[in-house]
């Protein structure tokens, strides 16, 4: 074979281990699987067959090349023992990049030991500035030719040996690293073909690297786009939380008023699904203000660009309907730029009759405590009065008819008055009541009984309709005070009938409360006096305490219970309405 | 011959019933405040006392609890204008509790029935 044959041979086979380097390196982006590839290609006995090689890489600021990988044998002994194995296995340079594209990478000593090392890059030394000018050194540190300039003193202990090649890696005329190969145990001399082929690897040894390199940022890159996109997804769904969780009506509109989003409670109120109300007109999904087009509220907002509010403001939407406090405000991007207009109902019925109820009581219990005070003090008179009217009547001579009818009258009036005082007293009290579980149903049963001579006196009747529920009506509550209640609006009816009309008491049970309707047929309760005739002295009856109707609504609503009134045609009901106890 | 000591501040109210439970056959002696009523119990020895609640200076609750110390068997009737200290359990030590009224019958029949 001739010597240009045996060129030519080295030639191919240099050519196909760059092919086959380039080709494993390819296969994987991962940066030390790289480093360890280029390095065992080019070590590799099979390969380019350098004892040793060395990779640098300069650090991210530039200010530093450090030592990143090393491959090579510790010394000469370990240097035979695995050329030994080599030649033994017959291991085939493929055969090993394969396993090395595979393999977990561990830290050899060599590698520990290049790991230490971290040169300036703007130092005056040999590797610095051959790798800031991307310039090959081929060193002879033994020959009397010195090198242009002095090797740093690190890379002198590290290598330990005098002929070396500083390759330098670019990439797009970048200096990105370098690597440094010798012979240190077989003392081969570096030939100018040696020099081109590894000129070729770095070439291919930087791209990869820099492939590596780029996928590793843009891991980076990615995972923290996944976080902060996993934060902003948190931070999404918990301001939409927010929105959804608030029991008040909210809902989004564009310039035109056409609605784009819209919470939970705003979707029940309008009894309709988001989807019904998205992309609809505010004007036009049946919400209404007493008194105010809404269509022409929201373009006023719109025209004069300033929000508005309407506290306490009649509304019907959907099957709502209630006072709600309501406010239109502007939906600004920034300040220049308005995107629409935001509409929050907020519900304030339920509020509203509270605050009532309490108004309601705090007048009961200031007129409560002034009447009571009141009371007692009459009473002592009273009894005096009385007392001795009583007492002359049994002395005054039984033929003094005149004497004797008056003082009759002075008892009688006297009488009625102490009544008035005990139900101004009973209404005025501030007692709480004491709660046991009881069966209503019994409890009207025995009022009836008790109320029912009274009704025949009238000329009239009482009854428990057959309508009525069967079994007993557990409620929670005071029986005592729940039978006067009763037993006052019993009285009440009978005396409204007409003659011969009973009253009928229906008893019926829902789902959470128990509701007696008492029914006469008599004398119409006048429109004006509906809602007066629970107020205490309001009585449209020449007889009576005026207290009996107002001393009910008091223990019915202490009862955390109802009491409404309907007439109509001769025709009066009313409706109690109680909370069941529990087992009912 | 039983006797009933009344404490009641009232004059009026104290003369009717002293003219009432008289002529029901009862020995009557009179108080018009608590202090009074303890002396008279300790002097008169009464079978029955009634007593009214408020009073000026010593009240009827002082008065009644000044006396069960020394006697825990004798018929206290409490006969007042205020319903509500029934609930009271200073009132408990009481053998009855009426609500005042000009009609005497309820407080003579508590009488008649306390005495028995």
């Amino acid at each position: 074979m001739s010597q240009m044959d045996l060129h030519y041979k080295s030639t191919l086979r240099k050519l196909h281990i760059l092919y086959q380097i380039s080709k494993y390196v390819s296969s994987t982006l991962d940066l030390p699987k790289v480093l360890k590839i280029i390095l065992t290609g080019v070590t590799f006995g099979d390969g380019f067959g350098f004892n040793r090689a060395y990779l640098f890489l300069a650090d991210k600021r530039g200010r530093f090349l450090e030592g990143r990988m090393a491959v090579g044998p510790a010394n000469q002994q370990d240097a035979a023992a695995i050329w030994q194995q080599i030649e033994q296995k017959k291991i085939s340079l493929e055969e090993f990049l394969q396993v090395q594209a595979k393999q977990k990478q561990e830290a050899s000593d060599l590698d520990r030991e290049v790991q230490k090392i971290k040169i300036p890059i703007h130092s005056q030394y040999l590797v610095a500035s051959a790798f800031r000018q991307n310039r090959l050194e081929n060193v002879d540190l033994s020959s009397t030719e010195s090198p242009s300039r002095a090797l740093e003193p690190q890379i002198a202990a590290l290598i330990d040996y005098p002929r070396f090649c500083l390759v330098p890696m670019a990439c797009f005329g970048r200096p990105m690293g370098a690597m440094i190969v010798d012979n240190k145990y077989n003392c081969r001399r570096i030939t100018d073909d040696d020099i081109n082929f590894l000129l070729m690897l770095s070439q291919q040894a930087t791209l990869a690297i820099e492939n590596a390199k780029a996928y590793h940022d843009l891991k980076k890159i990615v995972r923290r786009l996944v976080n902060i996109n996993q934060k902003i997804n948190t931070l999404k769904e918990y301001n939409e939380n927010i929105l959804e969780n608030i029991p008040i009506g909210i809902c989004v509109s564009d310039h035109a008023y056409i609605i784009n989003a819209c919470n939970a409670r705003f979707c029940s109120m309008a009894h309709k699904t988001r989807d019904m109300l998205k992309g609809r007109l505010i004007s036009e999904i049946g919400l209404t203000i007493k008194g105010k087009n809404v269509k022409r509220l929201l373009r006023k907002v719109m025209h004069v660009q300033k929000n508005r509010s309407f506290e306490r403001a009649e509304y019907s939407f959907g099957q709502n309907k209630g006072l709600c406090n309501l406010n239109l405000a502007l939906f600004r991007k920034n300040e220049k730029e308005l995107q629409g207009i935001i509409v929050i109902v907020d519900d304030i019925t339920e509020k509203a009759k509270m605050e009532e109820t309490l108004k309601e009581f705090r007048n009961l219990a200031q007129l409560g405590q002034l009447a009571a005070h009141v009371a007692h003090e009459i009473r002592n008179p009273l009894v005096a009065i009385g007392g001795y009217a009583r007492r002359l009547e049994g002395q005054v001579a039984r033929g003094s008819p005149i004497e004797q009818e008056s003082l009759h009258i002075i008892s009688g009036e006297v009488h009625r008055l102490e009544n008035i005082l005990s139900s101004t007293l009973q209404f005025s009290s501030q007692k709480q009541v004491v709660y046991q579980k009881f069966d209503l149903l019994a409890s009207i049963r025995e009022c009836i009984q008790v109320v029912c001579s009274y009704a025949r006196d009238k000329d009239t009747g009482i009854r428990l309709s057959g309508q009525s529920c069967r079994g007993p009506v557990w409620v929670n509550g005071s029986p005592e005070q729940l039978k006067q209640a009763l037993i006052n609006l019993f009285k009440n009816s009978i005396e409204a009938s007409y003659g011969g009309e009973a009253v009928k008491i229906t008893v019926k049970r829902s789902r959470e409360r128990a509701v007696i309707y008492i029914e006469n047929k008599g004398k119409l309760i006048e429109a004006g006096d509906m809602e007066k005739i629970f107020l205490p002295f309001y009585s449209t009856k020449t007889e009576g305490t005026g207290l009996g109707l107002a001393v009910t609504k008091k223990i019915i609503m202490e009862h955390r219970g109802e009491i409404d009134v309907c007439s109509k045609k001769g025709h009066t009901v009313f409706t109690i309405k109680l909370p069941l106890g529990g087992g009912s | 011959m039983k006797k009933i000591l009344v404490v009641e501040d009232d004059e009026h109210i104290r003369k009717l019933y002293a003219a009432e439970l008289a002529d029901e056959g009862y020995m009557v002696v009179v108080a018009g405040d608590g202090d009074l009523g303890y002396e008279r119990y300790l002097k008169e020895k009464p079978d029955l006392i009634t007593v009214d609640i408020k009073m000026e200076r010593v009240d009827g609750i002082r008065m009644m609890r000044m006396i069960r110390k020394r006697d825990k068997k004798i018929p206290i009737i409490i006969y007042t204008a205020y319903g509500e200290y029934s609930q009271d359990f200073s009132t408990w030590a009481a053998n009855a509790y009426l609500v005042k009224s000009a009609n005497l019958e309820q407080l003579k029949k508590k009488i008649k029935q306390l005495l028995r």
